[in-house]
């Protein structure tokens, strides 16, 4: 086998022309392959990161603000609405509730937050019972305290991220005529919580915030497994003013939404995968061809037809293992150093898949390209097998 | 050594003018019958389209006659799937073509090799024959020469040496000499005559009345039909 494959390689090497065009054309299949799953993953990944920040089990609001809050968990852009906090006490009361946390929406600030100017969402919550935003805050920072912030990664927060590890940094904001130090920032998940500053509820109550005395927006349940539904029925029967949405429901709300997206990515696979096989098919078809003389000699020296096709898809396997290694390589690394401006260039939510899931993308993807180029390499070969070997070293020559 | 009864081969040729559906035939052949002894050098000629490399191709078990039987060295090949055609083309035809039909991204040794590296792993022992028959060949130290530095008749004769590989018993030449010049051309068929002497079956396809003398006997052939045979 190895004697082959030295035998395939140093055909490659000798025709370096042929073997560059090879090389070129599965460099870019798997490159593109590779480019569409690894962005359809991004989202994927970013997506399920957002329904888990914000997708609550069961998530409570005020009754005629069902729309409006589906709306907030799926795109984390808040707006002003409000019910009473008495309504937690009420929650905490239902046996299968094992977590409760509030979480109050107040007014947009306008203005700058390290060195990023825009409007930002402000929401006030609650740190002690808070189960959502644990998750994605920054591994490095300050202790968050009453008189800190927590910062979406568009509201500064990628400004911030690489100073807040330092005891030196102090990075302060005035909100509701109050100042603030940014403690920690989040993770971005590509959503409106991006562009969202985070302050303690406790603190937001002792400020002029423009909201109502002693009410939440939004209560966030975390239930027992397959509770969901049961909970939901039991708040909105023991307390009619609020509306109970389930993970469950805004996962199909999500999920509604991204068929499009979903079924767009997929056709793009799909169609790539095709002009793929057709561009390797009429390469390796002219390339096959122009060896037919060569061919027929195999047969008529004693080669099997096995022989032959193990040669030419040695030669195919190894031009595309080479073309696709080179292809994804530096699609890759082109994406991964180019991250931060990507982000910023698509509005799709996007979370790149962490280094062992790329690596198995752009192993599948070699394996894919190789695969279209040893049945691009098949097909003509074949037919050159199924002729006289005498008549295909006659008409080669 | 090679015998062939009534062999026959018809082709399909284009459609009919008048009915596109039905294919005219070509009849290549038209009812051979040939005995080759073992260790002779015989010559067939014929004129263009007279169909001998047609039955160079089904003496080299490359296609099968479409009627008449072709017995090799005892055995009835006529009828034999076709793997065993490629083993026995394998182990016992060694052809030399028109052109030298080397592969030109090996070297002199690998292209002489090449019958080798396909049917199979290439042992120490092949690598000294193919040495050993390139010396033979005059070519002792160009072993690791790519081969289309070659001059035409080295070549030629490194072909010969690839159809030597794997020692068979019978060598089918199909115009050896073409598009050589006459010094070159008579070397090479010192070459053929010389694995003659060594007791090779030797059947050489040819046009050229010259190179046909050095063979033992001399087959003529027109229009798919052996016409007459000469002996030296």
């Amino acid at each position: 086998m190895w004697q082959r494959v030295r035998w395939a390689w140093g055909n490659l090497w000798r025709k370096p022309l042929r073997s560059a065009l090879l090389v070129t054309s599965t460099a870019m299949t798997a490159s593109i392959l590779f480019l569409s799953y690894f962005f359809l993953m991004s989202v994927d990944r970013s997506l399920t990161a957002s329904e888990a920040r914000f997708g609550a089990d069961v998530m409570v609001v005020p009754k005629q603000y069902s729309a409006v809050a589906e709306q907030v968990m799926i795109s984390g852009e808040v707006s002003p609405f409000y019910m009473p906090a008495s309504v937690l006490d009420k929650l905490r009361q239902i046996p299968e509730v094992r977590q409760v946390s509030p979480q109050l929406y107040l007014t947009t600030y306008s203005g700058v937050c390290c060195q990023v100017e825009g409007d930002f969402s402000v929401v006030a919550f609650d740190p002690a019972s808070d189960f959502t935003l644990r998750g994605y805050l920054s591994g490095e920072g300050k202790r968050f305290k009453p008189d800190s912030l927590l910062i979406g990664s568009e509201a500064g927060g990628k400004n911030a991220v690489n100073h807040v590890k330092y005891k030196a940094y102090h990075e302060q904001l005035n909100l509701f005529g109050h100042p603030f130090e940014i403690a920690r920032v989040l993770f971005p998940t590509g959503t409106g919580a991006d562009k969202t500053i985070f302050m303690s509820l406790d603190k937001a109550r002792t400020l002029d915030v423009k909201a109502p005395q002693d009410t939440i927006s939004v209560a966030l349940i975390r239930t027992n497994p397959g509770d969901e539904e049961y909970v939901k029925r039991q708040i909105e029967r023991s307390i009619p003013d609020v509306t109970a949405l389930t993970g469950s429901k805004i996962r199909e709300t999500i999920n509604r939404q991204l068929k499009p997206m979903r079924f767009l990515s997929y056709s793009m696979i799909g169609v790539v995968l095709i002009m793929a096989a057709l561009q390797a098919m009429t390469l390796f078809s002219a390339l096959v061809n122009e060896r037919m003389r060569e061919i027929g000699m195999f047969r008529a020296v004693g080669a099997g037809k096995w022989s032959v096709y193990r040669l030419m898809l040695t030669e195919a396997a190894l031009a595309a293992v080479v073309g696709g290694g080179i292809g994804v390589f530096l699609i890759a690394t082109t994406l991964y150093d180019n991250q931060t401006l990507i982000i910023k260039a698509f509005t799709l939510p996007l979370l790149f898949p962490n280094l062992l899931t790329t690596t198995w993308l752009a192993v599948a993807a070699v394996v894919l390209t190789a695969t279209i180029g040893m049945l691009a390499a098949a097909v003509p070969t074949r037919q050159i097998l199924r002729r006289n070997p005498y008549d295909a070293i006659r008409e080669g020559e | 050594m090679i015998d062939l009864c009534g062999v026959t081969k018809t082709y399909d040729g284009p459609g009919l003018q008048e009915n596109r559906d039905r294919k005219q035939k070509i009849h290549a052949l038209g009812g051979i019958d040939l005995h080759i002894p073992r260790g002779e050098f015989v010559a067939i000629m014929g004129p263009s389209g007279s169909g001998k490399s047609t039955l160079l191709s089904i003496l080299g078990l490359l296609s099968q006659p479409t009627a008449g039987t072709m017995v090799l060295d005892g055995l009835d090949v006529t009828g034999l799937r076709e793997r065993e055609r490629t083993r026995l083309r394998a182990e016992q035809i060694g052809f030399v073509f028109q052109f030298p039909s080397l592969v030109n991204t090996l070297n002199v040794r690998e292209n002489v090799l090449l019958p080798k590296m396909l049917t199979g792993s290439v042992t120490k022992s092949d690598r000294a024959r193919a040495d050993s028959l390139l010396a033979d060949m005059g070519l002792a130290g160009r072993e690791e020469e790519r081969s289309f530095k070659l001059s035409g008749g080295e070549q030629r004769r490194v072909a010969l040496a690839r159809a030597l590989i794997s020692d068979p018993a019978v060598v089918l030449a199909d115009e050896p000499t073409g598009a050589l010049d006459e010094a070159t051309a008579g070397e090479l068929m010192g070459l053929l005559g010389r694995l003659h002497a060594a007791g090779k079956t030797v059947v050489m396809v040819t046009h050229d009345r010259a190179m046909a003398q050095y063979a033992t006997r001399t087959v003529k052939i027109k229009s798919g039909v052996i016409g007459s045979c000469s002996m030296d």
